[in-house]
């Protein structure tokens, strides 16, 4: 039932929040204090005050003012716990790093420095991406952290909303606030090991280029692409069926990248995220070995190249294939 | 981290049920403690915690026991139980960090039903030692890096929150209760509807306060009988309280009541009151009832203290149906009691001689005083006191005497209550203990009732004051008594520690115990004038939050910079160079500072140089000082600012 409202209400929560909090978060360092941090008694806090108030309940029952004391205690104890935990994390300074961009099987890892100038910071717990790592002391040296998010689809995302919270000292109270890192990643398609050849794709073969390939051999990477020779042999054969169906792709296959090996979406099988996944092993491994390959999708071809910005740009287009314009959040 | 928190769980549950222990049947309290030390085991062993199926078989059991062994009817015990068990259950199971801060706010809870059954100084101090751990523990579970930071934390809150704290206890309006709640039952008292002497063969004694009653005037004096009840009608064996209904006093005639006392009495689930002599009481939630006794309307657990007016001499009147129900006896049954009782009246005219014929008897025919009578059983026990043990307590020497005067036609009754209580250092007080419990004979002469009192031809010292300062009875009194500090009252010290507490007790119960409404609104008016007396709340309201804001700018400051030793000391001499302007009015490092008072102040030349060498050592050359290079390091900056001021 609560689930069910929660559910219902989501957007309108979303955006609610997005009007308290304007853009005071949206920066990529963010000094806490007063305009920028929220504090409430926690959930254990609101039990807290339920039994302070049973107690309350029971001293005026049987007019006993030690259960009173008792009672108004734990009440100054929550109020002095919304104090202390506001204290405790004023001026905590949060400094965002980084995501770092990887592949969909890998967890993304949030980066951020924490410091605190004007005093020690107990029990900082940052959550990110449903995953929560505890900081137990901030120094005034600065002090790099990482969180451990979760796996997601390919794609290319925003910075989710970091939030960091404590409840120093006694878990009664909540101070909380949000570091919106204007800063974005990509997810690559998780790469698939597979032992499809990468053809050669030119019409006139450049025994040179192959040798030169060929040349860093001499690891179990290669041994597959040795068959792959015989296979882009095979495929030459088939070559102008192939250019019927897709005949863009292939007058410009034929002028950018002439004489390369390929990396083709056409040619692996499988669906599309399948392909991407397969696409995605061969450009990893053209990658370890510098192997100068082109790479072509469906309505993109990427000239052969071995540079890293190639690779990263290979592997940013898997991530955006058919995703293009639609941003994660 | 949490092993702490789970240790400490159990060490509070321990001392809660160690509290209750007089309240807890046996079964039930060693079960509990059981479980406590298992707790404890597996917070310290890292044991795997009884799984859901084997902890809710355990509950059922232990509702089982808890049923069999509690009477239904001790609604709130049962309850408390209940609550001790779900808790202590609930720590069994609690794993996480998560689960074991629900039972530490439960427990908050459970430690506040100590004080329905104790509210003393001591368990108040020992349930404040509670509730530091428990935040501490909340504290330790919560992410700090050390339990000594916890403890730290804790101790500094609670530091500020118990004087706020009192302070709203004292500020905030007090509530009146807003619903009827069934009492603590505590059956410890003294006192007991039936009273049946004879098959007691050791009376054991409590050294528990019963009521502390503080004397407005001058004109109390021992011996101090202070009546509970009246036992009225004789069964055979023992003397039963009546079972009629009181009846409310109509028509008090308030002036004639001259004598005047404030009761505090300690919790108590009986509905009798005490009184001296004939008393009533203007409190409204006191009964006026006949006989001249008091009864509470609402007999609960908790404190209670009520104004007491009293006069010596009992109701007077007594009319035919009266008569007979005083003189009631069976009809058969210690024959030899009877036949003495008619030889006594023989030898006197009037009821007044043969009361001195009883005492003459009491104190001529080898009577005594003890608290180890020979225990007698069977039927026709008043003969064979009378006869053959002739050593008893009060309740021998009341029962015997009452039934005598009713064999020969005196309307006679046995009235229970204490006699005398503890003075204490010349306070205005008396406190009365379980152990000064009495029973004792009102007759009526024929015109008014009287009081019999064997004990006071049996042993007269009695009368005077407690029976703690009965030099004669005080070896068998200690032997009968638990131990406490008032069995070793033969050493001086000791003695003498006993009456600080005591007296301490007396101020926590009338000044924490007893700050009820009336006394707080008292307290307001005086303070804040009777217009702004209802305010208080605001004030409370307002100096709470000034206190809060205070902390707050407190606690914002900015981290202090740790200055080093070598840097205070040239802090400490450049101030004092400063102030007799001495110093380069340039900005220069400390070194060329010192450099520049050697040369520009010639008197302190080899004092800078050696300050100047400390100083490179310490800070440029990463050499600490040793102990003494910094004495001398002080001794040579303290000579330095004496030769510059």
């Amino acid at each position: 039932m609560t689930a069910l409202l929660r559910k219902a209400f989501a957007p309108l929560h979303h955006q609610l929040q997005d009007w308290l909090l304007r853009d005071k978060h949206k920066t990529t360092s963010l000094t806490l204090g007063h305009s920028t941090v929220y504090v409430l008694p926690s959930k254990l806090g609101f039990g807290f005050i339920l039994v302070a108030a049973l107690n309350f309940i029971l001293a005026a029952n049987y007019q006993n003012n030690l259960v009173q004391l008792s009672s108004y205690l734990m009440l100054v104890l929550v109020l002095m716990s919304l104090i202390q935990s506001y204290a405790n994390i004023k001026g905590l300074q949060l400094q965002f790093k980084e995501v770092a961009s990887g592949y969909a099987n890998q967890e993304r890892t949030y980066r951020l420095s924490l410091a605190n100038q004007q005093r020690n910071s107990y029990a900082i717990q940052l959550q990110w991406q449903g995953s929560t790592t505890l900081v137990e002391k901030v120094e005034d040296s600065s002090q790099d952290v990482s969180i451990q998010g979760g796996k997601q689809a390919r794609g290319y995302y925003k910075v989710p909303r970091l939030k960091v919270f404590s409840t120093y000292p006694f878990g009664l109270a909540k101070v909380w606030s949000y570091l919106d890192a204007n800063a974005d990643y990509y997810v690559y398609p998780a790469p698939q090991p597979h032992n499809h050849g990468l053809s050669k794709q030119a019409l006139d073969d450049s025994p040179q280029q192959n040798s030169g390939a060929l040349s860093q051999s001499g690891n179990d990477e290669f041994d597959g692409l040795k068959e792959h020779k015989q296979l882009a042999d095979y495929r030459r054969i088939s070559w102008k069926h192939f250019a019927k169906r897709e005949q863009l792709l292939v007058k410009e296959f034929i002028t950018e990248a002439d004489g390369a090996y390929v990396v083709d979406f056409e040619k692996f099988p499988g669906d599309v995220e399948n392909r991407l996944s397969l696409m995605a092993y061969s450009i990893e491994q053209a990658q370890i070995q510098h192997m100068p390959i082109a790479v072509a999708l469906p309505g993109l071809i990427l000239a052969c190249n071995n540079s890293d910005e190639h690779y990263l740009k290979a592997l940013r287009a898997l991530a955006l294939y058919k995703k293009r314009g639609s941003h994660h959040e | 981290m949490s092993n702490f928190a789970s240790s400490a769980l159990s060490f509070i549950y321990i001392g809660i049920l160690m509290m209750l222990s007089a309240e807890l049947p046996t079964m039930l309290l060693s079960l509990l403690l059981l479980l406590c030390l298992w707790n404890l085991l597996l917070a310290n062993k890292g044991l795997t915690r009884p799984a859901m199926l084997a902890t809710n078989l355990l509950a059922a059991a232990l509702l089982a026991v808890l049923f069999i062994t509690v009477n239904l009817k001790q609604s709130v015990l049962l309850f408390v139980i209940m609550l001790l068990q779900a808790s202590i259950l609930k720590l069994l199971q609690a794993e996480s960090a998560k689960q074991q801060q629900t039972v530490i706010v439960l427990t908050f809870f459970s430690i506040s039903t100590v004080f329905l059954y104790q509210q003393s100084l001591y368990s108040t101090l020992l349930v404040g030692v509670f509730f530091v751990t428990l935040t501490i523990a909340l504290a330790s579970l919560n992410g700090l890096p050390t339990t000594r930071l916890a403890m730290r934390k804790s101790i500094y809150s609670l530091c500020i929150a118990v004087p706020l704290a009192a302070l709203m206890l004292v500020f905030v309006p007090k509530m009146p209760a807003f619903w009827q709640l069934p009492g603590a039952n505590t059956a410890k008292t003294g006192l007991n509807e039936r009273v049946d002497p004879f098959d007691i063969a050791s009376l054991a004694k409590s050294d528990e306060l019963v009521f502390r009653a503080e004397f407005n005037d001058d004109q109390a004096a021992p011996p101090y009988y202070w009546r509970a009840m009246l036992h009225t009608s004789f069964d055979g064996k023992a003397w039963v309280k009546e079972k009629a209904p009181a009846y409310e006093r109509q028509n008090i005639d308030w002036p004639a009541y001259t004598g005047s006392a404030q009761i505090y009495l300690e919790k108590s689930a009986n509905p009798w009151l005490y009184t001296l002599g004939d008393g009533v009481s203007p409190a409204a939630d006191v009964r006026n009832i006949n006989d001249g006794l008091l009864l509470r309307q609402d007999p609960s657990a908790s404190n209670f203290k009520y104004p007491l007016r009293y006069r010596p001499q009992l109701p007077a009147a007594l009319s035919q149906y009266e008569y007979r129900y005083y003189t009631q006896l069976p009809l058969q049954g210690n024959p030899l009691a009877r036949n003495l009782a008619k030889r006594l009246l023989a030898k006197s005219d009037n009821v007044d001689a043969f009361i001195s014929e009883l005492y003459e008897h009491y104190r001529y025919q080898g009577f005594t005083y003890t608290l180890t009578p020979t225990p007698i059983t069977g039927s026709n026990s008043l003969d064979i006191f009378l006869t053959q043990t002739q050593r008893g307590f009060c309740g021998h020497y009341a029962s015997v005497s009452a039934f005598m005067m009713r064999s020969v036609g005196i309307p006679a009754r046995l009235v229970s209550g204490y006699l005398g209580g503890e003075n204490v250092g010349d306070s205005n007080y008396l406190s009365v203990y379980q152990y000064d419990a009495h029973a004792w004979v009102e007759y009526h002469d024929g015109e008014q009732w009287q009081r019999f009192d064997a004990t006071s031809v049996v042993a007269p010292e009695r009368l005077n004051g407690s029976l703690s300062q009965v030099d004669q009875l005080q070896q068998e009194f200690r032997a009968n008594l638990d131990l406490g500090l008032l069995q070793l009252s033969g050493f001086k010290s000791l003695n003498w520690l006993r009456i600080q507490l005591e007296k301490i007790d007396y101020r926590w119960t009338k000044w924490v115990l007893g700050f009820d409404q009336e006394k707080q609104n008292n307290f307001l008016k005086e303070l804040l004038g009777s217009q702004f007396a209802q305010y208080s709340m605001a004030l409370v309201v307002i100096g709470i939050a000034l206190v809060l804001f205070v902390i707050l700018i407190l606690s914002s400051r900015h981290r202090k910079v740790q200055l080093t030793f070598s840097a205070k000391q040239l802090a400490k001499l450049f101030n004092a160079a400063d102030n007799s302007s001495l110093l380069s009015p340039e900005q220069l490092t400390p070194v060329a500072q010192l450099n520049y008072l050697a040369t520009h102040t010639p008197r302190l030349k080899t004092q800078m140089e050696q300050i100047s060498r400390f100083y490179i050592q310490a800070t440029y050359e990463q050499k600490p000082l040793t102990k003494k290079q910094r004495s001398e390091f002080r001794k040579v900056v303290n000579k330095s600012i004496k030769i510059i001021g």
